[in-house]
């Protein structure tokens, strides 16, 4: 019993234990105390209104009295999660109300920020954008934005930068973790963004995870698929990863694979498909063409990396031939894996009877071939027919809440239009010229920079200037010392909105304080293609605004304040009415603004003011011709076909070696958003998890006699860091890997992770890089 | 343990697999809670005590106790039918099986945030009146991730929720009724004032 208690507390980590050992086993009344005051219940109106997290997209009830958030309830109306939220849901009202909200524009005076007034900080912008402009060209400016942005705020930026200043130069952090994704989409279907939608929770047989961990990321979906198996008979959960989670803890089945050799394991279960007759011929007769593209395709790591894919059509009998290399012993010994495990796996996707959903989120994006790994989750699916029919659909999760809706929808890529148009098709350039009422050449054909060239290039000085909203690259960015150095120099200028002070804010020029959430009117764009609106329901606290407002106000003042005049219209309905036009009659249609603010969301493409739960279907999608059945009519260059790819494994950029033994792999934890700039502002999440920590495997942490609570030294090629050991938490990584999220700007992970990206997406791998651990004392 | 008769019991029916770590559990937390409550004293856990777990009425209680260390299973193990032991109470789930339960509800670190956090949260509401001595009180809190009454009010609940005729807790609603809430009723009813009239 004595060795219980003991060990229970050893699980603390070891700077808390010791405090613990002395209290109860209950938390102390008098510290919660502390957090709660408390307003009573009468007066209290709520409103609908959309999560501020995770691209789950679950709608809330907001309680508002006296102009302030008083509490949220999930929303019981709402489709996506009927009346459930998680824990940072529940206590997304406290994220507006931090001690160190900013409140005030900022100017940094001699190496110190300064307040000022809005006038100062918007003309000071205006001018200096103008001075970079006449003197380097428009492409010497930058805009970095952020799948938590609305869909105005990406919108209104999109037309900033490319309709009036005339530049490619805008990306979004949804390149840090959707990019791989929609050009996974781009090259297998043409259009980007799932064909299939949450009913499908309901219809599964069986879930294939593969490199998600779900119960910590998307909770609610999780929850659904979870339920799905108590209600439901024969309902199985399968969870593919390196290292175990909550996820695995749960699943009937869990593969524990080797980190990257996910590449393997898909092209392996293609392999057994093929040759155990578990393909649907007819299936593929009717709707797939086969491709193969470029080989050893590098890892961008070097500035001014360019790639371009080759694709060429091949015969099936060819991709056969391809699958040869992934015969069951070679990828069991890849993976790390049995061959019956793969076995299982084929099984799973083959038998005609079980309907398969397959989930992934960072684990395949985040990934040096994370394009490929989207094309080859697709190929199990069109390989065997499991697609486009309810209860069987590929779904690619979506980390952010407007990830979709906003960077992908709107396209705030340095190589995009709305509606999956392209910078580099004239057709895409007059259409976007016509709506916005310019001449065609004002729109740049050449693709501006991806993000991680962005900054690079802002750290060579082809970029001066970079304004930044709604995201934290300082902390973010992989291998991040580079480009903080390069913010922080006196010959970068750099713009920040945002809502607290955070390592982004620390290296800028200026600050403009940012409305929050319900602090302002927004639309946000979830995973299953369901756009959701809120309306504004508390002031904004001091001098605050929302950045839509930013954006415009510095247009005005650059001379485009005739391209945001929307004849009395409020700002976001103008801004949203006119991106719609985009959208009409290409299959990504959005319902008029109006229609919005009533419902609980509604999946595009919304025609005649019905919605879509499954594109390509007859009977769903209106744009299917009739008789045609399934149709991926958006992939016109392969006559409606949806593409298999042959892409082989390749291995990662770096891999351990006896210098750098361990395997790092970086990541999130439930309780925490991101950076933590607005959930370790919430006491209860930042109890939860108040610190960044270092997972080991038990094993690996005997051999180096570290235990839960040791200070270690994690050292890459790049940078190095001191952090606490855990081991036994919430997950364990393999042998030989270990695990440090990202969300505690105290302890920057991204100091030692590598840039290199995915050569076609261009999205960085912050899961695989190689460095030492070492016992600090 | 290596993988053995446990994972060939898994392979036959994972269910079997999942009840034996329940019923692991359960004895790891029953001898926890012992060795607990040897040290924190036998105090009742009061109700006020249960607010405070909240940041406003309806957010999801946070975890008073560590669990990491425990692993699946744990918290089903004293929160699936409810325990008490010497006087701390741990109340069934109130709610339907959502899959994990720390998804929202979460372990506090006794440490403090280095940024204030100035939310002031919706309170509790306060018992709703009875329509005369003796007659059912009507359920004051929203009914929704709280079908299950007999969590707090049944023999197993918090000392103060309890109801005191639990034989015939089968039925709750059938004389607990919930208003809706700033609804009023649009024909006055004068019958509180004839009770009162008449005593
Ligand atoms: S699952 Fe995602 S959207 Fe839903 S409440 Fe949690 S963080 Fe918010």
């Amino acid at each position: 019993m004595a060795v219980t208690r003991r060990e229970f507390l050893g699980s603390t980590l070891a700077a808390t234990a010791a405090a613990t050992a002395s209290t109860s086993l209950l938390v102390s009344c008098a510290q919660q105390q502390e957090d709660l005051k408390r307003i009573d219940l009468s007066g209290v109106t709520w409103k609908k209104g959309v999560c501020r997290f995770c691209g789950t997209g679950c709608g809330v009830l907001v309680g508002v009295k006296d102009n302030r958030v008083v509490a949220v309830q999930g929303d019981p109306e709402n489709p996506v999660n009927r009346g459930l939220l998680c824990v940072k849901g529940y206590h997304a009202p406290l994220i507006l109300y931090g001690a160190d909200r900013l409140t005030k524009p900022l100017i940094r005076r001699n190496g110190k920020l300064e307040p000022a007034s809005w006038d100062e900080a918007l003309d000071l912008i205006a001018t200096r954008w103008k001075e970079i402009i006449e003197k380097h060209g428009p492409d010497a400016v930058a805009f970095y934005g952020s799948g938590q942005w609305t869909i105005e705020e990406g919108y209104a930026a999109l037309k900033l930068m490319k309709a009036c200043i005339g530049t490619n130069n805008i990306e979004a952090n949804a390149r840090l973790c959707m990019a791989s994704a929609v050009m996974g989409f781009m090259t297998t279907f043409g259009s980007d963004e799932p064909m299939g939608c949450y009913d499908d929770f309901e219809k599964a047989d069986v879930f294939v995870c593969w490199g998600n961990n779900s119960a910590e990321m998307h909770p609610v979906l999780f929850s659904r698929m979870t339920m799905a198996r108590e209600t439901r008979q024969g309902v199985r959960l399968v969870d593919i990863a390196p290292r175990r989670t909550r996820t695995s803890e749960v699943a009937d089945l869990f593969v524990q694979i080797r980190p990257h050799t996910d590449l393997a394991l898909a092209n392996g279960i293609a392999y057994l498909l093929v040759h155990r007759g578990y393909i649907d011929r007819e299936f593929i007769e009717k709707h797939v063409v086969f491709k193969r593209g470029k080989t050893d395709i590098g890892y961008g790591t070097e500035d001014g990396f360019k790639f371009k894919d080759q694709p060429e059509r091949i015969t099936f009998d060819e991709y056969v031939a391809f699958l040869d290399d992934y015969k069951p012993q070679r990828v069991a010994e890849l993976c790390g894996v049995k061959v019956a495990r793969i076995e299982e796996l084929a099984q799973i996707y083959g038998d005609p009877a079980t309907k398969v959903v397959s989930l992934w989120c960072m684990g395949v994006n985040q990934h040096v071939r994370g394009t490929w790994m989207n094309n080859l989750i697709y190929n199990l699916h069109l390989l065997t027919g499991k697609i486009c029919k309810p209860g069987s659909n590929p779904l690619s999760l979506t980390g952010q809440p407007s990830a979709c809706g906003t960077v992908r929808e709107v396209g705030t890529l340095c190589n995009r239009l709305p509606a999956d148009m392209l910078v580099t098709n004239p057709e895409h350039r007059k259409k976007a010229a016509e709506i916005w009422g310019i001449p065609e050449e004002k729109i740049p054909a050449k693709v501006g920079y991806h993000t991680v060239e962005m900054f690079r290039a802002l750290d060579r000085g082809e970029i001066k200037s970079i304004w930044i909203q709604v995201t934290n690259p300082a902390q973010t960015l992989p291998n991040a010392s580079r480009y903080i150095e390069a913010m922080k120099r006196p010959d970068t200028f750099i713009i920040v909105s945002d809502v607290y002070p955070t390592e982004t804010t620390e290296v800028a020029d200026v600050v403009l304080p940012s409305a929050l959430w319900v602090e302002k009117t927004g639309l946000y764009g979830n995973t299953e293609r369901r756009t959701q609106h809120w309306e504004k329901m508390v002031d904004p606290p001091g001098e605050a605004k929302p950045d839509v407002w930013q954006i415009v106000e510095v247009a005005r003042r650059m001379g485009y304040g005739h391209m945001f005049d929307f004849g009395g219209k409020p700002l976001e309905e103008g801004l949203f009415e006119e991106y719609r036009k985009f959208t009409l009659g290409t299959g990504k249609d959005l319902a008029p603004y109006e229609v919005y603010k009533r419902v609980r969301g509604l999946r595009w493409p919304v025609v005649n003011g019905k919605e879509t739960p499954y594109r390509y279907v007859e009977g769903y999608d209106p744009y299917v011709p009739k008789g045609a059945g399934i149709s991926f009519y958006k992939n016109k260059k392969d006559g409606g076909r949806a593409v298999i790819w042959a892409r082989p494994y390749e291995p990662p950029a770096e891999e351990p070696d006896e210098e750098y033994p361990f395997w790092l792999t970086t990541g999130r934890v439930l309780e925490h958003w991101h950076t933590g700039t607005m959930t370790r502002r919430v006491p209860q999440l930042y109890r939860a998890v108040p610190e960044a920590y270092c997972e080991l495997h038990p094993d690996d942490a005997r051999e180096l006699q570290i235990a839960t609570g040791d200070l270690v030294r994690v050292v890459s090629r790049r940078g190095s860091l001191q952090l606490r050991a855990k081991v036994g938490g919430r997950g364990t990584p393999q042998r030989g890997m270990v695990f440090i999220p990202f969300f505690d700007e105290e302890k920057l992970v991204n100091l030692l992770t590598l840039d290199a990206f995915c050569p076609i997406s261009k999205e960085p791998d912050y899961k695989k890089c190689a460095v030492r651990v070492e016992k600090v004392g | 343990m290596k993988r053995s008769w446990l994972e060939w019991l898994h392979k036959r029916d994972p269910r079997a697999t999942r009840m034996l770590a329940v019923v692991a559990v359960i004895a790891v937390a029953v001898a926890m809670v012992m060795v607990g409550c040897g040290q924190s004293g036998q105090e009742e856990v009061t109700g006020r005590f249960r607010a405070d777990l909240r940041a406003y009425y309806g957010a999801p209680p946070v975890i008073p106790h560590p669990v990491e260390a425990l692993g699946r299973g744990n918290c089903r193990a004293c929160h699936e039918q409810g325990l008490i032991y010497q006087g701390q109470v741990a109340v069934a789930r109130p709610h339907p099986y959502v899959g994990e339960c720390r998804q929202c509800h979460v372990e506090q670190l006794p440490v403090e945030p280095k940024v204030k956090n100035s939310f002031v949260g919706l309170a509790e509401p306060e018992r709703l009146p009875r329509a005369y001595p003796g007659a059912p009180p009507l359920i004051p809190h929203e009914t929704r991730m709280r079908a299950n009454c007999t969590a707090c009010h049944g023999p197993r609940g918090h000392p103060e929720l309890r109801t005191p005729h639990p034989r015939h807790w089968t039925e709750c609603m059938q004389c607990h009724v919930r208003p809706e809430p700033g609804v009023e009723p649009p024909v006055v009813n004068n019958f509180a004032t004839l009770w009162e009239a008449t005593r």
